[in-house]
């Protein structure tokens, strides 16, 4: 059971309106597993995502390629 | 060079010198700076641009890594140099021989530093640290405090710890790799290694040539000093950067034959690369050519950026455009970092940007203050910043940033890593107009995974919600859509 606060003293002039608690899940399910809500991403975010994640992979793996023995003096 | 005689001096704590002249500068360089006098150079000019006005020379000074490099090289020799030390203090005010044993407050506080000088001719400038010059004010700089003892007068500089190599024992591979050492050594994350330690932990197998005299590191053995020293590198060869969403990626540039130019010559993106662990405090060794240097900051110019750059050839805080330098094009960045940082700095930003836009996803329902936040940052006008802080400067550094009471309480009350990744969103149209910045934090646990690093909280307009460990329940803050004040460091301010 999540615990929530809400903070008046900080909420100024015109209290907004509490955020529903399906947002709230919405966000705790977003820290425990992001990738199962990227589905609501569009296509093209998504593409854009996942070609980043597999360039960081690409650059790794790169680096294990990169002349090792090349001094440096 | 100062002859033996004038190197001993037994009767002798030590001398003053006040340059006034370049000729007085010129004798101190001609002194001291052996057969290569260009990083002594570099030192003095950094010392004049903060005023320096007194010299003094601290005799017989025993020097940690120096004694150490006598005895594993220099005592082996059948003329042995002098195996002690001058040990140079510069201050902006003028000092007095009868102020020596008790400085007074205002000496004290115009300590720009020491240099360590050695007899030895092409390596006499050993562990240095002078404060940055005042041109760099505005430049991020890996600074680190350092304290010292002159005759029970404790003194304190803030600076980037240089020295230079010698070409038999050390050479720029050593230097680099020591620079970097020092600097997590005085930030607290790994114990003292002497000079020689960190030579000798070089694999000598992994080379064809016999360790002395050094022809120099390759990057495997570099690579294996980092190990040794409790600071594993994270490693990226120029030719493939990983991709950010968000920072650009430049076209190639050709040469007038039409082939593709090395990306040393042109992709920027090693701004973002570097200037992350930078941010954060960390120094990047750099594989220049067939040379070692290390960034130790960057700063913008107009529209460009610059490095700031410790090269053992060239002195302390030189200001490089990489694609205009003497090494054009560089070829690998190493960034040496705690072994429990298993999540790099790109990583850390791309799924924040992720977590971020995911959560301002329209077709969930999601709140209209996280839809603008989402769309402000698929077009740009929202930009992400990155550092890696301690869980302790992070909690600290909270206070006066203007996050709302009962966000500040929880997060400070968090159960966090001893490290967090602190990813910032940034509205640029704020920063324009000098308002507080920050319209969104994600913090990721380093020691995760490195490919889906996890969250541990994140902020958003009106929310920031707090993942406890061990399975415990997610704690939420809501409040007023706010923005806060940043944590990165001050110079990361107006950077695109």
């Amino acid at each position: 059971m999540a615990k929530r606060k809400r903070q008046p003293s900080d909420s100024g002039q015109g209290e907004a309106a509490p955020i529903s608690e399906d947002q709230l899940e919405r966000i705790d399910t977003l820290l425990y597993d992001t990738d199962r809500l990227s589905g609501s991403l569009s296509a093209a975010e998504r593409r854009e995502y996942r070609e980043a994640e597999e360039s960081i992979t690409a650059a790794r793996r790169h680096a294990e390629r990169h002349e090792g023995f090349l001094k440096l003096y | 060079m100062l002859s033996r005689e004038q190197w001993l001096r037994p009767d002798d704590p030590g001398w003053l010198r006040q340059p006034r002249s370049e000729r007085d500068w010129d004798q101190l360089i001609a002194d001291y700076g052996g057969g290569h006098t260009e990083p002594l150079r570099r030192i003095t000019e950094v010392l004049r641009k903060n005023g320096a006005r007194t010299v003094y020379v601290e005799n017989r000074y025993i020097d940690l890594d120096y004694r150490s490099e006598f005895s594993a090289f220099w005592s082996k020799r059948f003329e042995a140099p002098v195996p002690h030390a001058h040990r140079l203090h510069f201050f902006s005010r003028r000092v007095e021989e009868a102020q020596l044993h008790n400085l007074p407050k205002q000496v004290r506080d115009s300590y720009l530093g020491y240099s360590v000088l050695r007899p030895i001719k092409w390596g006499p400038v050993g562990r240095t640290v002078i404060r940055p010059p005042r041109d760099l004010a505005t430049a991020v700089i890996t600074t680190v405090r350092d304290e010292v003892s002159l005759f029970g007068n404790r003194l304190e500089v803030e600076g980037v710890p240089f020295r230079q190599q010698d070409t038999e024992y050390l050479i720029c591979a050593h230097a680099a790799l020591w620079m970097c050492h020092y600097t997590a050594y005085l930030r607290g994350l790994v114990p003292r290694r002497t000079s020689a330690e960190l030579t000798q932990d070089a694999p000598a197998t992994l080379s064809r040539y016999r360790a002395l005299p050094s022809e120099g590191l390759n990057l495997l053995q570099i690579q294996a000093v980092f190990g040794a020293a409790g600071q594993p590198a994270i490693f990226y060869g120029i030719e493939q950067l990983p991709d950010v969403p968000g920072v650009e990626t430049p076209p190639p540039r050709s040469d007038p034959r039409g082939g593709v130019l090395p990306r040393g010559f042109w992709d920027t993106r090693i701004f973002s690369i570097a200037g992350r662990y930078l941010n954060s405090g960390f120094p990047v060794l750099v594989a220049a050519d067939e040379h070692a240097l290390v960034l130790v900051g960057w700063i913008r110019r107009g529209r460009d950026y610059r490095f700031i750059v410790c090269d053992d050839q060239e002195g302390p805080y030189r200001e490089v455009d990489p694609f205009d330098h003497y090494l054009t094009p560089w070829s690998a960045l190493m960034v040496p970092m705690p072994p429990r940082v298993l999540v790099a700095a790109e990583s850390a930003e791309t799924r924040a940007g992720l977590a971020i836009r995911t959560a301002g996803a329209a077709k969930a329902g999601a709140l209209p203050q996280w839809q603008a936040l989402r769309e402000a940052l698929a077009a740009g006008r929202v930009v992400l910043k990155t550092r890696l802080m301690s869980n302790h400067d992070y909690k600290a550094e909270l206070a006066g940033k203007t996050r709302p009471t009962d966000a500040l309480r929880e997060l400070r009350l968090a159960r966090l890593p001893r490290f967090v990744w602190v990813v910032e969103a940034h509205d640029k149209a704020a920063l324009t107009a000098g308002r507080a910045p920050v319209c969104a934090e994600v913090l990721f646990d380093p020691t995760s995974e490195d490919r889906t690093p996890n969250p541990v909280s994140i902020s958003i307009p009106r929310l920031t919600t707090i993942l406890p460990p061990d399975g415990g329940s997610p704690l939420r803050v809501e409040g007023r859509p706010r923005r806060w004040q940043t944590l990165m460091p001050p110079g990361v301010l107006g950077a695109a």
